[in-house]
């Protein structure tokens, strides 16, 4: 009963995000998850040679201004390649991973407190969806559309 | 009469003029900076290999020519894009020469660059940080340790920071074999690139597990300007790369050299480690003051498990050890007996466990979930940041050199042995793994019955030694070693120098709060000096090193060998040292072979360097 909940949760925040979030999800919109995964590698994103290839892929696939902005690219960039120690900080409210995100998403000091209330509660909500079969890209989306309700 | 001597008198002063700027411009192109700035380290040709950075054509370069070529871009009027400019391409040269030269004479306008003034719009002091990540023995490139810059730009973030990394540019899909015989002998390209702090953060703490100690380097406003602005101007500029000696160490060390009061580095040593120039750093200083400031440890996710573990009092570490014996029953109520701040000490340390022990590529693997799971309850509790204080005395820019020569006598003769880096199970200290082993290209002497003979030659010795401190599932203790050199044939003789390859897997474990750890051996390898069959050989090796105090340490080996031929070699080895100070020691040790009942004794006197 508790699960179908949960579920039905994640379901709302999903449509709730869609709904409310400004702009384009980088992940699916801009193609970033395709360009920084292109073989859903990990490795590739962690080497040094690779990811400069990857961030000409992420640079070609974002171009467009009216598409995708900066801000949402760095910020969905940075949830991808820090989605494990970002998570763990979020679930702990605190941490250098998780103010470095807010400092990118341009979250002010006094909006802090209560971003990161939402923020840990929509997280929660989305990772009980998760199973083994969830990729990284999923999972670093789901926290990008997590915060973006939060904002 | 008067007109001509006034003419004449132009003509002299024009001369004059004309000969006091070349004079000051041939004293500028030598200038040890000017130098620097074109990569003319050491006063020698510049190191750079890419046709685009020097300005002067090929085979046309003197540093002359480039600074007469540079005062000409730089007064170029400027383009559409500002940034192509030459004074927002050769920054560190346009603050050099600004200081030597009237520029309103020479009719330079300063030109406005916008991407380089965002990337150096940096914070008031400490602009620059090295950082210093720690060995890693999972690949050849790193065994020794990397270097990357950090700038410490206003408004961001230490993980937004822009950071900047020398490697080389290995293609795609290279094989190891290929990797490291292209690394040795300068078969790739190699450059400076920049990428936000975290990307290599998170590479190097989670990925690999090294952890991160970041200096900042503490230097005037304007000789910080200048460093940035030379970083800037070499990124994405190729040079040749080596292994040994133009590496990551080599070039940052290179870089920052250029606002030190005495060079740190010269073009003639054959290798330069990343912990060598940290090191040299701690000692230099630049307008008179130290260069390093205080580090700030970064530890990896290894680190931070066993530091969390080994703060868990005795009924944490009990309810821990349960949980990780039956991960089903990780749920919040499994650890509902317990105050709040044990349950955040008890969750964080289990998902620092599951992080480091799951395989995120294997869906199969359950520790994925359970990894999942702890962090959900960590979700379910009252947010609240971690509590412990990570530390570590493990300093890489303390401690000894990183090469040791030496001289000592055993029963055959004098010996005298060099060891150009790193170091071995009996003195690894700060910045190295405890136990394991790393030497390259070591090599002794032996003068008996005055003759000199090559006495044993180490090409590549490592042993890594994986120890599972916290004793739960997963935490491997998987151990490998791999020897390649020559040693002599019997305990003897000082002229039978044999090939030798040698190589093993096995388990270790560590006692005393890893002061001992013992490791066993499979091993197998090739002994001889003619391709014969019955040089191959299958064996085992049993090894426990001990540091018994912070100055004393030893190790006993024992290793047998079942040659093909049914010949087989069973050797004891015993080996103390004792640190004298921190740039000596002295090693006794002992060798004995059971099937020939030979025995040695030999002692040696070392120095760090």
């Amino acid at each position: 009963m508790n699960k179908k909940l949960l579920l039905a949760a994640a379901t709302a925040l999903t449509f709730a995000a869609n709904a409310n979030a400004e702009g384009p999800n980088p992940f699916s919109d801009c193609g970033i998850g395709a360009a920084l995964f292109p073989d859903n590698s990990t490795l590739a994103v962690t080497s040094n040679i690779i990811w400069d290839i990857g961030t000409t892929a992420v640079t070609s696939a974002t171009m467009s201004p009216e598409t995708c902005s900066v801000k949402e690219t760095e910020v969905a960039k940075f949830i991808i390649e820090s989605y494990d120690s970002l998570n763990e900080d979020t679930a702990r409210g605190e941490g250098q991973h998780l103010n470095a995100l807010l400092d990118i998403a341009e979250v002010s000091a006094e909006q802090k407190d209560e971003v990161v209330a939402k923020l840990r509660s929509n997280v929660a909500v989305s990772m009980v969806e998760f199973n083994a079969e969830t990729t990284k890209v999923e999972k670093s989306q789901a926290y990008y559309t997590a915060l973006m309700t939060a904002i | 009469m008067q007109k001509l001597f006034y003419y004449s008198f132009f003509l002299l002063l024009c001369f004059s003029a004309n000969a006091t700027e070349e004079h000051i411009l041939n004293n500028l192109s030598q200038h040890k900076q000017w130098l620097k700035l074109l990569t003319a380290y050491s006063g020698n040709s510049p190191k750079v290999t890419d046709k685009n950075f020097l300005l002067s054509p090929e085979g046309e370069y003197s540093s002359l020519n480039e600074l007469r070529l540079t005062i000409n871009a730089f007064a170029e009027p400027a383009g559409l894009d500002l940034n192509q400019h030459g004074q927002c391409k050769y920054p560190a040269r346009y603050l050099f020469l600004k200081e030597k030269l009237d520029f309103v004479k020479l009719g330079i306008k300063k030109v406005s660059c916008p991407n380089y003034e965002e990337y150096t719009n940096v914070n008031d002091q400490e602009q620059l940080s090295l950082v210093f990540a720690t060995g890693f023995l999972g690949n050849p490139a790193s065994y020794y340790g990397h270097l990357l810059l950090k700038i410490n730009q206003k408004n961001k973030t230490g993980l937004e920071q822009a950071s900047i990394n020398f490697g080389a540019d290995i293609p795609a899909n290279e094989g190891m074999l290929s990797y490291i015989v292209k690394g040795i002998i300068g078969g790739y390209d190699s450059s400076f690139t920049t990428q936000p702090f975290f990307y290599h953060f998170n590479n190097y703490n989670e990925t690999e597990h090294r952890d991160l100690w970041e200096y900042p380097i503490v230097l005037s406003k304007s000789q910080s300007e200048l460093v940035i602005a030379h970083l800037w101007e070499l990124m994405n500029v190729d040079f040749q790369y080596f292994f040994f000696n133009r590496n990551c160490a080599y070039f940052m060390a290179r870089a920052i050299e250029l606002v030190l009061d005495q060079d740190i580095l010269d073009d003639v040593k054959p290798w330069v480690g990343p912990q060598e120039v940290i090191q040299k750093l701690n000692l230099s200083t630049s307008d008179g003051k130290r260069v390093l400031g205080e580090a700030v440890y970064h530890p990896s996710r290894q680190t931070r498990l066993y530091q969390r573990f080994s703060g868990l009092n005795s009924t944490e570490k009990s309810i821990v050890r349960s949980i990780a014996l039956s991960p089903e029953n990780l749920s919040l109520q499994s650890i509902s007996d317990v105050q709040l701040e044990s349950k955040y000490r008890i969750v964080d340390t289990l998902i620092d466990y599951y992080q480091f022990t799951r395989d995120k590529k294997d869906p199969e693997d359950k520790n994925n979930l359970y990894y999942k799971k702890a962090v959900l309850i960590r979700y379910q509790l009252a947010p609240s940041a971690s509590t412990t204080n990570f530390a570590s005395s493990n300093i890489p820019a303390l401690g000894r050199g990183i090469s040791r020569s030496y001289i000592g006598v055993d029963d055959l003769g004098i010996i005298v042995g060099i060891r150009p880096a790193y170091y071995d199970a009996l003195d690894a200290s700060y910045g190295h793994v405890k136990h394991a082993e790393l030497t390259m290209g070591a090599a002794e002497l032996i003068i008996d019955s005055g003759k000199v003979n090559l006495y044993s030659l180490s090409l590549l010795n490592i042993e890594s030694v994986k120890q599972n401190y916290t004793m739960l599932p997963g935490d491997k203790n998987h151990s490998w070693f791999l020897k390649v050199g020559a040693e002599q044939e019997r305990l003897n003789c000082s002229d039978c120098l044999t090939p030798i390859i040698h190589t093993g897997a096995g388990l270790s474990k560590s006692f005393f709060g890893s002061d001992l750890a013992i490791s066993g051996f499979l091993t197998t390898g090739f002994f001889s000096d003619s391709l014969i069959s019955d040089g191959l050989f299958a064996g085992a090796k049993i090894k426990a090193s001990w540091f018994i105090s912070s100055n004393i340490s030893t190790a006993l080996t024992i290793n047998h060998r079942h040659h093909i031929g049914n010949a087989t070699q069973t050797a004891i080895k015993l080996e103390q040292r004792t640190s004298i100070s921190e740039s000596m020691d002295l090693r006794l040790s002992w060798e004995h072979s059971i099937e020939t009942e030979l025995s040695k004794l030999s002692m040696n006197f070392g120095y760090y360097w």
